[in-house]
């Protein structure tokens, strides 16, 4: 499973992706996470299964979430306080449900 | 209904809807996108001219960096700034064009080449000299910035407009698509050299270029961009978006990007020529001094939270710590979170009203030279700051504002933190009920 995070430029989904990358390795689940600016959508979403969008572009998600859904792949945005903590656990666990109900 | 509630919810159902249009609009994503391509080379140039121009003449230090100029030759330290930050137009010009394409599913690369082509002959038409030719260089840097602009937005428009009205070239069914897709190319550079060259005709008349006419077009706008009440809304617009949730600095930083940049060149130009730099307002001023840490200053906070009692508090400001050194800062803006969080409102809006009044007040005085330079935005603060300015003052103007948001923040974060250290205690009774009881009445009988 490969799922992305896209923020403003990239910099602090990558602090989130570690935590994320932590979390999987201590359960044991297969995965490939990576950080992007919003600008490399297009090409990311392509590449992977699901793309989680940083609160502080939602006004991106409805886009995004259109354009992932037509191409059969999932889109989801980060809960603000899981963001804010650097909570990897439930954001891993909310990507793979977003995967799981493709 | 409070004033709080009628702010958040101008914020929230104004602001918010209308600036997450404005930045998913296509020409601004264009722009944006356009400038944001041509930073790497913005960056190597521009500290390539700090280099080049010492502060000072006298002291060890200084003798020896201009005995380092004069083994390189200040002319070889300056030939990769002229060909990057000096004539960054036409890289704007390719790059915003380009990124217009995409999104509408032209060929980038042609189309980019297109608007490259408009530009240099809108800008900068080859004069014979005995060299073999020369590009006048005067509007390729910032004075071109706008001319950049409108040559990368309109030729991909035109393309559309030709595609829509099919005026092109046809090719037999077995040309290669490859091949067919460079004469698409042709009436578009033909109606393009024959639209600007009978304009420039026409400007030359009044003594005028496509790139000064549009100059003098946008002057009102430059000079306005170029205020202490322009500084002041920029900021104050970013900090009510953040409160909002979302990224102020991408929303806002995306539209006045073009305008600082022709104040960053017009200062580069004025610090070459050994004039006095004209311009106050670039990225710098609002990257380093006023938003320490991150947007809204949150260093200042980081550093408090770092020594809360409250455990929420804590962690968050360890965690935010190192981070904040390279101005990050999302976790201290959702974890805390100051999102939302009607306790935080006043110093989020006054702190940087405070900075940035102190640190427009350190320019127009002088106390700190003008900004020259566009260091990375991650760079730590102090350090950004010295270097943009080729001044070791505008560290102390650093530290002030960062002095500022510590107290300003203060009695917010301690009010914050009462409130959390309740709930801690709350949730703590639940759990083991006697050992708290225990406790307090231990700190009542101490």
């Amino acid at each position: 499973m490969k799922i992305f995070l896209c923020c403003a430029a990239g910099m602090s989904t990558s602090m989130l992706v570690t935590k994320m990358e932590q979390a999987a390795q201590s359960k044991n689940i297969q995965c490939q996470i990576s950080a992007h600016s919003v600008a490399e959508f297009e090409d990311c979403i392509v590449e992977c299964d699901v793309c989680l969008v940083a609160p502080q572009v939602r006004f991106k998600y409805e886009d995004f979430k259109h354009e992932a859904e037509a191409i059969g792949k999932s889109c989801g945005l980060i809960d603000m306080m899981n963001y804010g903590m650097l909570n990897g656990d439930a954001v891993l666990t909310q990507a793979i449900d977003l995967y799981e109900s493709r | 209904m409070s004033i709080f509630d009628t702010t958040m919810r101008f914020v929230e159902n104004v602001v918010a809807p209308f600036a997450g249009k404005v930045s998913a609009q296509k020409h601004v994503i264009a722009v944006k996108d356009g400038f944001v391509a041509t930073m790497p080379f913005l960056i190597v140039g521009s500290l390539l001219l700090v280099l080049a121009f010492p502060p000072s003449d006298s002291g060890f230090f200084f003798e020896g960096w201009h005995a380092l100029i004069n083994t390189i030759g200040q002319d070889n330290i300056m030939a990769p700034f002229q060909v990057s930050m000096g004539i960054f137009a036409i890289y704007a010009s390719f790059g915003i064009g380009f990124s217009l394409a995409e999104s509408y599913k032209l060929r980038p690369m042609n189309t980019g080449m297109l608007s490259m082509f408009a530009f240099i002959l809108a800008a900068a038409p080859m004069v014979s000299v005995d060299i073999g030719g020369v590009l006048p260089g005067a509007f390729l840097g910032g004075a071109g910035a706008f001319t950049a602009i409108l040559c990368g937005l309109f030729v991909p428009e035109m393309q559309r407009l030709l595609i829509k009205y099919n005026i092109r070239i046809k090719m037999p069914e077995a040309v290669p698509p490859k091949i067919s897709a460079s004469f698409d190319l042709l009436i578009p550079i033909v109606f393009i050299s024959i639209i600007i060259v009978a304009i420039n005709t026409l400007l030359a008349q009044q003594d005028l270029q496509i790139p000064s006419a549009i100059m003098q077009l946008f002057t009102p706008l430059v000079m306005a961009s170029d205020s202490y009440f322009a500084a002041l809304l920029a900021v104050m617009l970013i900090q009510l978006l953040w409160f909002s949730g979302i990224h102020g600095g991408s929303v806002v930083g995306g539209i006045i990007a073009p305008m600082l940049l022709v104040n960053l060149g017009l200062n580069q130009e004025a610090l070459a020529a050994g004039e006095a730099l004209p311009k106050i307002f670039v990225n710098p001023l609002v990257d380093f001094f006023v938003f320490v840490g991150g947007a809204g200053g949150t260093f200042g906070l980081v550093l408090l939270m770092m020594r809360s009692k409250a455990t929420q508090l804590k962690t968050i400001g360890k965690m935010s710590f190192v981070p904040g050194m390279f101005n990050i800062n999302e976790p201290v803006i959702f974890g805390t979170p100051i999102v939302m969080n009607p306790i935080y409102f006043i110093p989020w809006i006054v702190a940087p009203f405070i900075n940035t009044t102190i640190v427009w007040m350190a320019f127009k005085t002088g106390f700190v030279s003008k900004i020259i330079a566009l260091p990375p935005w991650t760079m730590p603060a102090p350090i950004g700051a010295v270097i943009s300015t080729n001044s070791v003052t505008a560290a102390i103007v650093v530290l002030t504002c960062l002095t500022v948001s510590v107290v300003v923040f203060y009695p917010f974060m301690r009010v914050h933190e009462k409130q959390l250290l309740a709930e801690e205690l709350a949730q703590a009774e639940k759990a083991a009920p006697n050992k708290v009881k225990e406790e307090q009445l231990n700190a009542i009988r101490n």
